[in-house]
């Protein structure tokens, strides 16, 4: 099933997520929780892309290459 | 009788003619802050005594012939930052109203730089909320008081518009200093991530946030951005910077540019792309040749962009969580996303940074700059704040931040410009994107564009 710009399958149950959320330390009442959940669903088709893209082979593993760009 | 002043340099002129003062300009700000909060609610603090005191000393720096580069100039500062001795809301009911015991490192330059603190400015709550922070209200665009002045930097803005005062500090996350200086026909630079420390300003996500101010011309933001730059020893993102070169000439004889279409301009008001284009016209009139350059993965900046920020933001506000009953709605809804975003993710996310700033170095190989709209439309409609694209309503976070993240993710300096006003009487935008810590180009083609046009001398009616 495709949510708006994203595959709400592949993304956890509101009731997964609650639970994530308060083992992380996290209140989020119900209304929240779909919230997130519609955000995450949004998002998902992006993050999946970016998921399935192979890293390019010159080093872009390394995060800190992203703060070293900004260094003059 | 002078010249009529309209941005801070034309102040300073004053200042040193003789034609007005500091204490004068001062009541001035003052007693417009007033009647502008009145109008579009842009004021959490006035700081009217600490500003009397510092403009009487200002005025006799001008007569003893000891004046700083930015003397008795009245700025605002939105209210995630710190002003010693006042409280710093964040706009929300939940922090800040205890005094800060120490001025943002931003502050301290600019007033050690003779610039005079005239007030606390609306913000979305924690620079992250909607359009109606509970606590403070929406902020009224001064160019249609029925459309929001943008955020996150919204009070500031709107008082900067409104002719309260003449240049403002704001944070700019995902374009919280550039959409509002967009959507109320201001100049407003996000500088190169750590290129301005971030001391003493309240954090919403290590990444992606700078600290940047909010002017009427580009020559004002080159004064500012001067005072402002360069490490301060505490915020470990700010290292030691390149001298500012930004280029008096009158021409850009030179100046490459690169003008990308995809993303940028795919969900983009006619209006809008036609400043864009106006802008570029008088560039390459000015000297410049456009040449060809394309971001391919421009379009993911926007969602994964979020991603690192709501992620920092959820991790901030952490300490906070059993009082998220009390913030905002929007801060909520918002900032829970990053709560599940599993750290493969986000790390992924970091990566993808890296090959966004691949990207830029192909095209800056060749270009000097990028020119695209700094957002795709005029302020957005109260009170639902959404986007109208050629006479199209969006959400307003699927919308306004297309163009801009783009420079927070990657740590590009990018620069908003007006470029004129849309048939519904609203100003549009373009931005000018520079490789990093080359704001001076930005500044120079911003500059000459405006010597050449009159766009951002223009004010709102009600202020007119």
């Amino acid at each position: 099933m495709s949510g708006e710009g994203g595959t709400t399958d592949a993304v956890p149950g509101a009731e997964e997520l609650a639970a994530l959320a308060a083992r992380l330390g996290f209140t989020v009442d119900e209304e929240t929780v779909a919230a997130l959940r519609a955000a995450v669903v949004g998002a998902e088709t992006a993050v999946a892309r970016l998921r399935a893209r192979p890293l390019p082979a010159d080093g872009a593993a390394d995060p800190a290459h992203g703060d070293a760009w900004v260094r003059p | 009788m002078g010249p009529p002043v309209n941005d801070l340099t034309d102040l300073l002129g004053a200042y040193a003619a003789g034609r007005t003062t500091p204490v004068e300009a001062v009541d001035e700000a003052l007693g417009c802050l007033e009647k502008a909060h009145a109008a579009y609610n842009c004021t959490i603090r006035v700081l009217d005594e600490r500003a009397r005191a510092a403009a009487a000393a200002s005025a006799r720096r001008w007569a003893d012939g000891t004046a700083r580069p930015l003397e008795g100039v009245p700025f605002g500062v939105k209210d995630v930052i710190d002003v010693a001795g006042v409280p710093t809301t964040h706009g929300s009911w939940n922090h800040g109203d205890e005094p800060a015991s120490a001025s943002a490192t931003v502050v301290r330059r600019l007033e050690e730089a003779g610039a005079i603190p005239v007030s606390k400015d609306a913000t979305t709550e924690f620079a992250v909320g909607g359009p109606h922070p509970p606590r403070f209200g929406p902020v009224r665009n001064p160019w249609d008081p029925g459309r929001w002045a943008g955020g996150s930097s919204t009070g500031s803005a709107a008082a900067v518009a409104a002719r309260a005062v003449p240049c403002a500090l704001g944070t700019d996350v995902g374009g919280s200093v550039r959409l509002p200086s967009a959507w109320c026909g201001l100049t407003g630079l996000k500088p190169t991530a750590g290129a301005i420390p971030r001391t003493g300003v309240f954090p919403l996500s290590w990444t992606t946030e700078t600290v940047g101010p909010i002017a009427r011309s580009a020559r004002d933001a080159e004064r500012l951005f001067a005072v402002l730059r360069g490490p301060d020893g505490a915020d470990p993102r700010s290292t030691p910077l390149p001298p500012l070169e930004v280029p008096a000439r009158p021409d850009l004889a030179g100046l490459r540019i690169a003008v990308p279409g995809g993303a940028f301009t795919e969900l983009c008001d006619t209006a809008v792309r036609a400043g864009v284009a106006h802008l570029v016209d008088e560039l390459v009139a000015a000297g410049a040749e456009v040449v060809p350059g394309e971001v391919p993965s421009a379009g993911d900046a926007l969602p994964i962009g979020y991603q690192i920020v709501f992620t920092e933001a959820a991790t901030l506000h952490r300490v906070d969580a059993d009082r998220w009953d009390t913030y905002d709605p929007v801060v909520v809804r918002r900032i829970s996303q990053g709560i599940v975003t599993p750290a493969v993710d986000y790390l992924r996310a970091l990566q993808f940074r890296v090959e966004l700033q691949r990207e830029l170095d192909a095209v800056f190989a060749d270009a000097d700059l990028l020119v695209v709209p700094t957002c795709p439309s005029t302020a957005p409609r109260l009170p639902d704040g959404t986007v109208v694209v050629d006479g199209e309503e969006f959400p307003l976070y699927a919308a306004q931040s297309r163009s801009t993240m783009l420079g927070n993710l990657t740590g590009a300096p990018g620069l908003a410009v007006p470029t004129g006003l849309a048939p519904d009487g609203c100003p549009v935008s373009a931005q000018l994107v520079a490789p990093p810590h080359r704001e001076g180009t930005a500044l120079w083609a911003a500059r000459v564009f405006q010597e050449r046009t009159a766009h951002h001398r223009q004010a709102p009616p009600s202020a007119s």
